[in-house]
């Protein structure tokens, strides 16, 4: 009754930290490689999150077929991705992106998913400062101070 | 950018929904512990939710 | 007394309401889905303040054995969970137009989730032990260790690459935000604040009748 109740909540709980924890550390601990760690070692058909900045003049996207084609860069090494969909709200040139899928043997990462990564800046409309390209840099690769 | 109003109301409604639900959840359980009524004998389970 | 702060709670709200969607501009960049950070950040600040709470109150009751720092313990516990279940609802549902994803397993998202279902284990556990004084006790001790999860939340961003920005705020050096929306932020915080202070003022009472009504 109110016993077998409390265990069975208990063993859910304790299941759901013990898969939470799993994929924390398989998963999170790198949550995404940056184009340069995937120069180094890419493997074709293997299942990546890639995360860089979209490079800015690189976005083309067709409204009839949804193909969506742009550049994630690092300041290092650059990846094209090819995605199928309608981009997030927040996705555009010059800013983050994280996406997830695969690399292509044609030398592409095919896209599946595309997550729009913004920086901790929020600006009223009439300040229309940009926030310089190696600050972006610095909130995707998440080591600020 | 689009302004995504039914989000903005989604998130208040849910926050205000969360927060009354909480406080009414206090404000009953308080009420049946300050009158005990027959059929509600002061060592009765406390209501969860 | 606890009424006073019930009303002081319900017109910090309004003020915060008038705050977030009155005074506050329209973001530049998200436009008005922004908004929902007004609920969704003051919401972790005070889950974060409850479960301090609840960690100096354990170590209290470790200390001294007394029944009302458990008491508090236990009420602060609970309406942390209540908060932290917020922020993830919130999030989630900011996230959704603004990066393209109700959930993803980055490490801020998924140390908070840990977070929220830390405390609810601890709630769990002191529902599943009969002897009260034992079951305070094994809280107690729950309450102190699940604190070091806060600042893995907090600083998750900052130690791993995650899909969550940094703080704009809690941080060292100027804030990322303009003024406007600093002030919004506040006046919201100290609206939830005290609907927690309510909140725990009540829940303290509740479980003092509880236990007079004896189990």
């Amino acid at each position: 009754m109110r016993k077998t109740k409390f265990i069975t909540g208990g063993a859910v709980i304790a299941a759901a930290l013990a898969y939470m924890i799993y994929a924390g550390v398989t998963q999170s601990a790198v949550y995404f490689v940056t184009p340069a760690e995937l120069r180094a070692s890419a493997v074709a058909g293997k299942a990546y999150r890639l995360g860089g900045m979209v490079l800015p003049g690189s976005v083309t996207w067709e409204p009839r077929t949804l193909a969506l084609h742009f550049t994630l860069g690092d300041g290092t090494a650059t990846v094209p991705v090819r995605h199928k969909g309608t981009p997030p709200d927040l996705f555009g040139e010059g800013r983050g992106a994280v996406v997830e899928g695969t690399w292509s043997a044609d030398g592409y990462f095919r896209a599946s998913l595309i997550l729009a990564k913004h920086s901790e800046e929020y600006k009223a409309p009439h300040d229309a400062s940009q926030a310089g390209y190696k600050e972006l840099i610095r909130t995707l690769q998440g080591d600020g101070r | 950018m689009g302004d995504n109003w039914g989000f903005v109301l989604a998130a208040y409604a849910l926050a205000a929904i969360v927060l009354t639900g909480y406080w009414r959840h206090l404000v009953r359980r308080e009420r049946e512990l300050n009158a005990p009524v027959a059929g509600h004998p002061p060592g009765a389970p406390p209501r969860q939710q | 007394m606890t009424r006073v702060l019930g009303w002081l709670a319900a017109l910090a709200l309004l003020a915060g309401l008038g705050m977030a969607f009155a005074v506050a501009p329209r973001e530049a960049t998200q436009g008005t889905v922004q908004r929902i950070m007004y609920v969704h950040v003051p919401s972790v600040w005070v889950a974060y303040c409850a479960f301090v709470v609840v960690f100096v109150a354990s170590i209290a009751y470790l200390a001294t054995r007394a029944e009302a720092a458990d008491r508090l313990a236990h009420a602060s516990a609970e309406v942390g969970v209540l908060f932290t279940g917020l922020t993830i609802a919130t999030g989630s549902i900011w996230g959704k137009p603004t990066w393209g994803t109700w959930w993803t397993w980055d490490a801020r998202l998924t140390s908070v989730a840990v977070l929220f279902v830390m405390y609810v284990g601890y709630l769990l556990l002191r529902g599943m032990i009969d002897e009260g004084e034992r079951a305070a006790r094994y809280a107690a001790v729950l309450g102190v260790v699940a604190a070091l999860n806060i600042p893995l939340v907090h600083f998750s961003v900052l130690w791993w690459r995650t899909l969550h920005q940094p703080p704009s705020l809690m941080k060292p050096g100027p804030s990322s935000m303009p003024p406007v929306i600093v002030r919004a932020l506040l006046v919201n915080f100290a609206a939830f604040a005290l609907l927690y202070l309510y909140f725990v003022a009540k829940r303290v009472r509740l479980l003092r009748l509880e236990g007079e009504a004896g189990a």
